[in-house]
């Protein structure tokens, strides 16, 4: 349990993780779905536009 | 007659109030005695803007003096409490005190302030539209029946008329559901058309702001206010608002319509069923052309939106999570904002792989035909409380049921809207939705509205709230 808290940054006791696996458990059998599938040729419905501007950015300007 | 006034359509309403027929502070008025006498068991509102009258009185001196009065002058919207508002306070459903969110006018509040509109109040949703139950507000046509959700209590208040229209969200169908649920007409528009700074993120790429009214007009003509760019959402298109409207008066004669047998066609309690033949009969009557499809990919598609909408829900609270405020969620949408951890990033990719394809299958159907129909919801509301309910003699979980029509309309971001069709066995009010190609919502809006015409159902009115 201790790797599946460190690969999911999940803060939470054994019982915690265990319930909420088991929540999971249909929702990860629907998503399984996926996994069968070939797309390697089918491009991702996300789009990267490096000049649209975005609020929250954490970048500073660097003092000199 | 102001009374009566409360049952009218937004846009009578405008009409009246533009040409003197109708005060708006009176109305404003009757609106806030309605909420106070009848909204303590519906629970539909969570906060209430005190100052509604002294807008409609502003708006009253205005039509006075001859001045020209904005398009929506009077109006009063209630706003789903995921829309930020710089006079009322915004808690997007939750009480967890350590959050807080700005106490600036979301764009799309802007938009309708902009036009003349009064926020009357925030209704009430399901935390961080998390869910389609919406508790504690009650079905208006049972009241121990839930109103759908997320926005529900956008739904019960424009279904109960304590307000002229209602302002939702839509991720996976809460505008369309609630609509349906609460026998209300609603608009989920072309992602991008809206804008969506200030509205609260469930999943940045599913989320879409839209109308719930009294009848299809007036979506169209909230559509047309509320469009515009909004420089500060990058998904944001300047749609142009002008043709909504004039769309809903449109003959359908010669125009075609799609019906999807795989996934739409299954799983669908009779009363649905027979309305939704009932509206095919009717489309042919009108001279539309009926065709019938397959998307084969919608096999894939709740994997797609489970795999994306929990990933994108978890990571914008994620820092809540690891603060333990999560835990003062609800058990339900704690659940659902904890476990989002779980789906891996090549999941989520695939999921986002597999909504390209489902977005190309769409898009060939509507090369072919004009819009695609379907119930809005396979089942019609369920009793508070419970989480079965039997389909066709299985059992489905009230949440996979109800919006299993909607999410994939959010997933291929095309336009959608439910329009009321009828009441089944038990009185509990049917959606009928129409979808089409993107940025055509003027298609959508002129089938549902001809299918309006020939019905009365969106005049009819829940039972205990005159």
């Amino acid at each position: 349990m201790d790797s599946l808290r460190r690969v999911t940054g999940l803060p939470f006791d054994d019982d915690r993780m265990k319930e909420l696996l088991e929540k999971y458990g249909p929702m990860l059998t629907e998503i399984e779905k996926l996994r069968t599938l070939e797309l390697k040729h089918v491009f991702p419905a996300v789009r990267f536009d490096p000049e649209t501007a975005a609020d929250g950015g954490t970048a500073v300007e660097k003092e000199e | 007659m102001v009374e009566e006034a409360v049952w009218w359509s937004l846009a009578d309403q405008l009409d009246a109030i533009s040409d003197g027929s109708l005060s708006a502070e009176e109305l404003a008025q009757v609106y806030l005695a309605r909420i106070d006498r009848l909204d303590g068991n519906l629970a539909s509102f969570v906060a209430v803007n005190d100052r509604s009258s002294e807008l409609g009185r502003e708006v009253d001196q205005a039509v006075r003096a001859g001045k020209k009065v904005p398009v929506l002058a009077g109006a009063l919207i209630g706003v789903k409490d995921n829309y930020t508002t710089k006079d009322l306070p915004t808690r997007a459903g939750t009480e967890v005190e350590d959050l807080a969110f700005p106490n600036d006018d979301s764009f799309a509040v802007g938009q309708l302030r902009a036009a003349g509109a009064g926020i009357i109040g925030k209704t009430r949703m399901h935390e961080f539209a998390w869910g389609n139950i919406t508790p504690p507000t009650r079905n208006p046509w049972a009241r121990d029946y839930v109103p759908g959700g997320s926005s529900g209590g956008s739904g019960a208040a424009v279904a109960t008329g304590l307000c002229s229209a209602a302002l939702g969200s839509d991720t996976g169908g809460s505008v369309r559901i609630p609509a349906a649920a609460c026998g209300t007409v609603g608009l989920k528009p072309t992602f991008g058309a809206l804008g969506r700074t200030g509205i609260i993120p469930h999943s940045w790429s599913l989320d879409h702001p839209g109308p719930i009214t009294r009848n299809v007009r007036d979506a169209a003509l909230l559509m047309g206010a509320l469009a515009g760019r909004d420089a500060r959402d990058p998904s944001s298109i300047n749609v142009s608002g002008s043709a909504y409207v004039d769309a809903c008066t449109r003959s359908l004669k010669g125009s075609s319509v799609g019906v999807i047998r795989n996934h739409f066609g299954e799983g669908v309690v009779p009363d649905v069923a027979r309305r939704f033949d009932e509206c095919l009969a009717f489309l042919r009557d009108s001279g539309v052309t009926v065709r019938e499809f397959e998307i084969p990919s919608l096999e894939y598609g709740l994997a797609a939106i489970f795999a994306i909408e929990l990933a994108s829900a978890s990571a914008y609270h994620d820092r809540a999570v690891q603060l333990g405020w999560t835990q003062g969620f609800q058990p339900d949408v704690q659940d659902l904002v904890d476990m989002g951890r779980f789906v891996t990033a090549v999941d989520y990719l695939h999921a986002e792989q597999i909504r390209s394809v489902m977005c190309t299958e769409f898009a060939e159907v509507l090369k072919t035909v004009d819009v695609i129909a379907s119930p809005t919801c396979p089942i019609t509301a369920w009793p508070a409380g419970q989480w079965y309910v039997d389909v066709n003699g299985e059992e489905e979980h009230v949440l996979a049921a109800s919006w299993r029509f909607t999410y994939p309309f959010d997933l291929t971001g095309m336009p959608a809207i439910s329009v009321p069709a009828g009441l089944d066995d038990k009185g509990l009010p049917i959606g009928l939705q129409f979808a089409g190609r993107p940025f055509r919502e003027v298609d959508v809006l002129s089938f549902a509205a001809a299918y309006e015409r020939a019905h009365d159902w969106s005049a009819r009115r829940p039972p205990g709230f005159d």
